[in-house]
């Protein structure tokens, strides 16, 4: 991947991986965070992005290991130098969206995982299988339950009908 | 096609409103990354020959005036266990846009004394004195193989990585023993690499499964090894201790396979020592006990530390 495709995907893929990985990680700022220093490492790894034939796949796996390892939520109070190159960030959170992220919360961490991924990133059973490393009847048990969850948090607009 | 959930779609939309950095810098920092490694290396090697000393300038190596081979073409990538590749998703046409042309990136050198290998544990103080140990191998930078049973195949951002694998004596056996000494860039770096060290061996059990073992489990006793973080002059003095095994199947003995780590981060250094062997029990107290024999690893904490900042 040469520059030009590389930021071309940047360009992209980082809001929709960003809206991703918020939806899973419930965290706007630790989103832009993590999905950031995943396309600063698929940079460094271009080789093997080539060899991945979904890099945002990758990104996205990568940006989830992040806002989910420890050391991030150790380290947040920290700040490295080149930080001061960022823009400020003043996103204020709609109504709406406080109650999806109170809802989101309170499913287990597989669970909000399969829901984004299937319902928002559109991967199929078996790509969310893949991805997450989990069987596909797994995928499908959570996928059921944290609908389930969701629709009696929610009101009652959201209920998901399936197919 | 999956059903929408509207309220999921707009919360989704938040994404696109998060700030994003140029590409350029996202390369940039890419490329900051890469020259740290190179670097290391490099650093790493340079301080052999600076100890060498006469040896190295009377050594017939000199003659190729061409130059180390550590100088020249990028070592292979720190392997990443963050993201396998995924069968691909209906592919997305990207449109177009303007491409922002990348800028040289001068290499950073780091600021700190990188570890040796006189940093690194030998045979005497992780083997049990009643055997006789051996080095196996030394690698610098990773062997390319499997460190021990949890290794988590991403170390963070070392700018020196030495391993030691040691086990006992004889081509009978094999190594069981690896001592790696990691060296990072920054304080906050090597926090990091700790922590991805100690996380992966103790969210072993996956590992140990997929490697064919049955009921596997993981025990993290770090808040049980006595550390008296005032014996070496760094900062942050940190230790991760636990232990993990899986039933062999079809053993006929309930054989297990263990796996014990022991990772100790002094300021910018790391020393990671993990053991792997077979048998049916692991009877050491973490803690000194006047009634039982205290495990190896946690009894040499002080002379591991010790060794890592000198």
């Amino acid at each position: 991947m040469d520059e030009d495709q590389f930021d071309r995907f940047y360009a992209a893929s980082f809001g929709r991986v960003v809206g991703a990985i918020y939806a899973m990680c419930g965290n706007l700022t630790e989103a832009q965070d993590c999905v950031q220093e995943a396309f600063i490492r698929a940079w460094d790894h271009r080789r093997k992005l080539d060899l991945a034939n979904s890099p945002e796949a990758w990104v996205r796996t990568t940006a989830y290991r992040l806002a989910v390892s420890r050391w991030r939520k150790a380290r947040r109070a920290f700040r490295q130098p080149d930080r001061a190159l960022e823009h400020a960030r003043d996103l204020e959170p709609t109504p709406d969206r406080i109650v999806l992220e109170a809802a989101l919360a309170k499913l287990p961490e597989d669970q909000r995982r399969a829901i984004v991924l299937y319902h928002l990133c559109d991967l199929s059973i078996a790509q969310v299988a893949e991805e997450v490393g989990s069987p596909t009847g797994t995928v499908k048990a959570r996928l059921s339950r944290g609908r389930a969850t969701l629709a009696q948090l929610l009101n009652p607009e959201v209920e998901v009908r399936h197919a | 096609m999956p059903e929408r959930i509207p309220q999921l779609d707009r919360l989704a939309a938040a994404g696109k409103e998060a700030p994003m950095l140029p590409p350029s810098e996202i390369r940039r920092r890419g490329n900051r990354r890469r020259a740290g490694r190179y670097l290391g290396t490099a650093a790493g090697v340079a301080a052999l020959a600076i100890i060498a000393g006469v040896a190295v300038w009377q050594s017939p190596l000199l003659d190729d005036r061409s130059g180390p081979d550590w100088a020249g073409p990028s070592p292979s990538p720190t392997a990443s266990p963050t993201a396998t590749p995924t069968p691909p998703p209906t592919p997305t046409t990207v449109p177009p846009t303007p491409s922002t042309p990348g800028s040289p990136v001068a290499p950073e050198v780091p600021s700190v004394t990188p570890p040796g290998w006189a940093n690194v544990p030998t045979a005497d103080l992780l083997l049990d004195p009643q055997v006789t140990g051996e080095v196996k191998a030394e690698h610098e930078p990773p062997p390319g193989v499997a460190i021990g049973l949890c290794d988590p195949g991403d170390y963070g951002s070392p700018s020196t990585f030495l391993v030691r694998e040691l086990g006992l004596a004889g081509d009978a056996y094999p190594t069981d023993v690896w001592a790696v000494v990691l060296g990072y860039p920054s304080v906050d770096a090597a926090t990091a690499g700790f922590d991805t060290i100690n996380d992966a061996a103790i969210n072993c059990a996956g590992q140990l499964e997929d490697a064919g073992l049955t009921d596997a489990r993981i025990q993290d006793h770090s808040d049980d090894v006595v550390l008296n973080p005032d014996i070496v002059d760094a900062e942050p003095v940190r230790v991760g201790y636990s232990f993990g095994f899986g039933l062999i199947p079809e053993d006929a003995y309930d054989t297990g396979r263990w796996t014990e780590s022991t990772v100790l981060q002094a300021g910018e250094r790391v020393m990671w020592i993990t053991t792997t062997f077979d048998g049916q029990d692991f009877n050491c107290s973490v803690a000194p006990d006047p009634d039982a024999q205290q495990c190896l690893r946690p009894a040499a904490v002080p002379s591991l530390l010790t060794l890592l900042v000198e």
